[in-house]
């Protein structure tokens, strides 16, 4: 091992680190409004998390199958056909800003609401 | 160091097969370890071992090969198509990289840090890819925690490739 193979790692655990600590400044973590679901880049529908019985949702498309369950001001994924299931095992996400993906079926539910922030310049 | 040498012999052909059947058992053996799902995409590599021992058994087109024939098999037994797609794209872009490293640098980057590297770009490709077709630029947000991935588990490659490395360089014939 070189003494650039010892820079290279150290940079990259450097830079991942600092990227963490500015994306866990910038994402301010408030309660979220509304869950939008997008397939293949394209918004499948807007649900609100307030609802007050909860909304259970099948979502079929051309890439997979995922359900999705809206409860609580939370949302979580309890049933897909994807080889992986990391979207279910990510739990539920409640905050803005916060993501599930499913790569293999294009899906991303993304949590947005009124104090949801993308970026803040001085 | 020659980017591609003019012969597909007999020999090429046979160890570009066994490298690549031996990339497909080692991903299907860490697939069962159950600790490195939870993050889309992120996974200990082992199977990448294979593409660098196939850079320094022949040479960069030779790894190319090796590397795209390992995405599209794996995706067909164990993926969908659009797993092919992400992680295609991942191979074409680390391996274009890891080429420009050995073809420029070989003397200040090794094997492990080509692996770091490697792994590093490919987390890039795949996830630019990723933000291209789920047209969401927020996909990037996962990137710094591969990219810890990348650097402990590239590590680990590039040290158990550059292990074997000794032994197939001394059994080597073009």
């Amino acid at each position: 091992m070189t003494k650039w193979d010892k820079l290279i790692f150290c940079v990259l655990i450097a830079g991942a680190v600092f990227a963490l600590f500015v994306q866990g400044f910038l994402f301010s973590g408030s309660q979220g409004m509304q869950a939008v679901v997008e397939v293949d880049g394209r918004e499948y529908g807007r649900y609100s998390l307030q609802e007050k019985n909860g909304k259970t949702l099948a979502i079929r498309t051309e890439f997979g199958y995922n359900k999705i369950v809206i409860e609580n001001g939370s949302v979580k994924v309890t049933e897909s056909d994807c080889p992986d299931h990391l979207e279910m095992a990510a739990g539920s996400i409640q905050n803005n800003g916060e993501m599930l993906v499913c790569l293999p079926n294009r899906l991303v539910i993304r949590i947005e609401g009124k104090g949801s922030v993308d970026a803040v310049t001085y | 160091m020659p980017l591609r040498t003019k012969t597909m012999n007999a020999h090429k052909i046979t160890t570009a097969g066994l490298l690549v059947s031996c990339g497909l058992v080692l991903h299907y053996a860490e697939s069962l370890i159950p600790i490195f799902q939870v993050i889309p995409g992120g996974k200990l590599g082992l199977a990448n071992v294979v593409t660098l021992l196939a850079f320094s058994w022949y040479d960069a087109g030779f790894a190319l090969l090796v590397g795209l024939l390992r995405c599209f098999l794996s995706s067909l037994f164990s993926g969908t198509l659009t797993m092919m797609l992400y992680s295609g794209a991942g191979t074409l872009f680390s391996i274009m990289v890891m080429t420009c490293l050995k073809q420029f640098f070989s003397k200040q980057i090794s094997t492990v840090g080509r692996s770091m590297l490697g792994a590093f770009f490919f987390n890039v490709g795949q996830t630019v890819v990723c933000a291209v077709v789920l047209e969401n630029v927020l996909i990037f947000s996962y990137l710094p925690v591969l990219t810890i991935l990348a650097a402990v588990c590239g590590l680990l490659t590039g040290i158990a490739a550059k292990q074997t490395e000794h032994i197939i360089l001394s059994h080597r014939r073009r």
